[in-house]
């Protein structure tokens, strides 16, 4: 092979070694620089074509993202022109200006080389900061913030004193107070339910209930009855309740409640944090119960007249019934029976719920 | 993740790609999916443990073999995620959008999980779950409670969904998908 190889290798190699033991080893050097010198090329011609192709997105991506940013500048100049009412949409496009801008570079960073995609993310962070500074200087303070909870004694004093005109000012501007800010959206959450009462009787009608999710929040000595069929529930704090419910298309959450009494048909049930609780179920899947003590179980006994057509539009299967079947998460011993719960003796059950 | 992992993956014919669902318990991870998968979602049960599915997925004309690992959210499991971590190529973390109460234990769960190492290298896609209630937050409102406008470590995406109707979970799911392609499959 070298031999064959050797006659069209070295037309300008003239002073090969005359030593006679070397020359195969010298013909394999050269072909093998030579064979490296084509490779390099065939290389060096590769890449000038990828990045023929890739400069083309990544000019692309460099105009986009400079035309993006210039107008995002613009907008934060302007700013100040904005009108009052307008301020919380003015406020989202900015957000969402930034978004936009990630989520192109994001896409981009496949053909972005290392250093530019920094570059571009630097930019973007920088922008992503002034924008942050510019919603902070735009939006009147809120009534209830994190920052004040920083704040020293004194000048709690003084914020007390300012509280009332800052009140003023935000009916005013309603409604700009940072839209995403979860303190802001506990303060003005949609609350379908009921919450914080004492010794009531609640109810709502089969038409309220549909579709929704039911929440009871905060009741004591209360006795909720919601003959319709709801998505789900949520119940947190009850305390010497008895929650009576037609039945519940998905799940059911319950936690931190004592001595109270739940009557329901759903899908799922999860019971956290509850203790000396009866639970009336029809259960298809399971219940479980987490760090639960004292809770009881029997099988769903209500009888109302529209409770055929509710399980129908519930869609739960009424043959399928694992009231008993619990799986306490709190208790891993297989061996045996978890100790946090039992199942209420026949002669013990109570069936007259809505006398 | 290694080079070796890199290398290995690209040579797989089959993109083999693993995914982490985690959430708060009742978020809806397991729905999510079953739905995805086109099973029955009536007989779920809360999760006690882990459940593993493997299903094939189509995005761009190239087959994924997805593994998704759907772990429980009971606050009693939480320590045990992760023991899931390792090789995760996407975090789905599915949040209850009508469960306001827990938003703030949600944020907390997630900046934790968002710290580990050992997911550094994950994109992750945020489900805001529960779109089929009047009651839900929007993803935006989602996104920001979550704080991900901050979030600079990982490439992510939120996405509006319900796992009841199945919106959006495909539509999610590929976004995914390209983008762990987009990072681990680039030699193709």
């Amino acid at each position: 092979m070298d031999s064959l190889e050797s006659s069209n290798t070295s037309p300008s190699m003239d002073a090969t070694p005359s030593k006679s033991s070397a020359p195969a080893r010298v013909l394999e050097r050269m072909k093998q620089r030579q064979d490296n010198l084509a490779q390099q090329t065939e290389q060096r011609r590769l890449e000038k074509e990828s990045k023929a192709a890739s400069s083309e997105s990544i000019d692309y991506f460099q105009q986009t993202f400079l035309q993006k940013r210039n107008a995002l500048e613009g907008k934060l100049e302007e700013a100040g022109n904005v009108a009052k009412s307008e301020l919380s949409d003015f406020i989202d496009t900015l957000v969402k200006d930034v978004q936009d801008m990630q989520q192109m570079l994001n896409e981009s960073s496949l053909f972005l080389a290392s250093f530019q995609l920094k570059i571009a993310q630097e930019e973007l962070n920088a922008l992503n900061a002034r924008v942050t500074a510019k919603i902070e200087q735009l939006q009147p303070k809120k009534k209830f913030g994190f920052g004040r909870k920083q704040q020293t004694s004194k000048e709690n004093e003084k914020a007390k004193v300012l509280k009332k005109d800052e009140t003023d000012n935000s009916k005013e501007t309603a409604g700009t107070s940072t839209p995403g800010t979860l303190d802001h959206l506990l303060e003005n959450r949609q609350f379908f339910g009921f919450k914080d009462e004492t010794g009531k009787t609640l109810t709502m009608a089969p038409g309220e209930l549909e579709n929704r999710q039911l929440n009871l929040h905060n009741l004591r000595d209360c006795r909720v009855v919601a003959l319709g069929n709801p998505s789900t529930i949520q119940a947190a704090s009850l305390h010497n309740c008895t929650v009576i419910m037609g039945p519940i298309s998905r799940s059911v959450f319950v936690k931190d409640s004592s001595d109270s009494k739940f009557i329901m048909a759903c899908q799922q049930v999860r019971i956290h944090n509850t203790s000396r609780t009866c639970f009336y179920i029809h259960v298809t899947s399971s219940a479980i119960i987490e760090n639960c003590l004292e809770i009881q179980f029997a099988p769903y006994n209500l009888q109302y007249p529209k409770l055929d057509q509710h399980y129908l539009q519930s869609g739960l299967d009424r043959a399928t019934n694992r009231w008993n079947k619990i799986e306490d998460f709190h208790w891993l011993n297989e061996k045996e029976d978890s100790p946090n719960w039992s199942i209420i003796p026949e002669a013990d059950r109570t069936s007259d719920w809505l006398k | 993740m290694g080079l070796h992992t890199i290398l290995k993956k690209m040579k797989q014919k089959e993109h083999e790609v693993r995914l982490l669902m985690l959430g708060l318990d009742n978020a809806g991870k397991t729905t999510v999916v079953k739905q995805f998968c086109g099973e029955d979602i009536s007989t779920i049960s809360p999760t006690y443990g882990f459940n593993i599915k493997t299903v094939e997925h189509e995005v761009d004309n190239h087959e994924y073999r997805l593994n998704i690992w759907d772990v429980g959210g009971q606050s009693s499991l939480r320590s045990y995620w992760r023991n899931y971590f390792e090789c995760t190529d996407g975090l789905i973390w599915v949040v209850d959008s009508a469960d306001v109460d827990r938003l703030r234990d949600c944020r907390q769960e997630l900046r934790k999980l968002l710290e580990e190492e050992r997911l550094a290298g994950a994109t992750l896609l945020v489900f805001a779950n529960k779109q089929d209630l009047p009651e839900a937050l929007s993803a935006e409102q989602i996104r920001d409670v979550l704080e991900l406008n901050e979030l600079k470590t990982h490439h992510w995406y939120i996405l509006p969904c319900s796992a009841v109707t199945g919106q959006n979970l495909i539509a999610g799911i590929d976004w995914l998908i390209r983008d762990i392609a987009a990072r681990i499959f680039i030699l193709e």
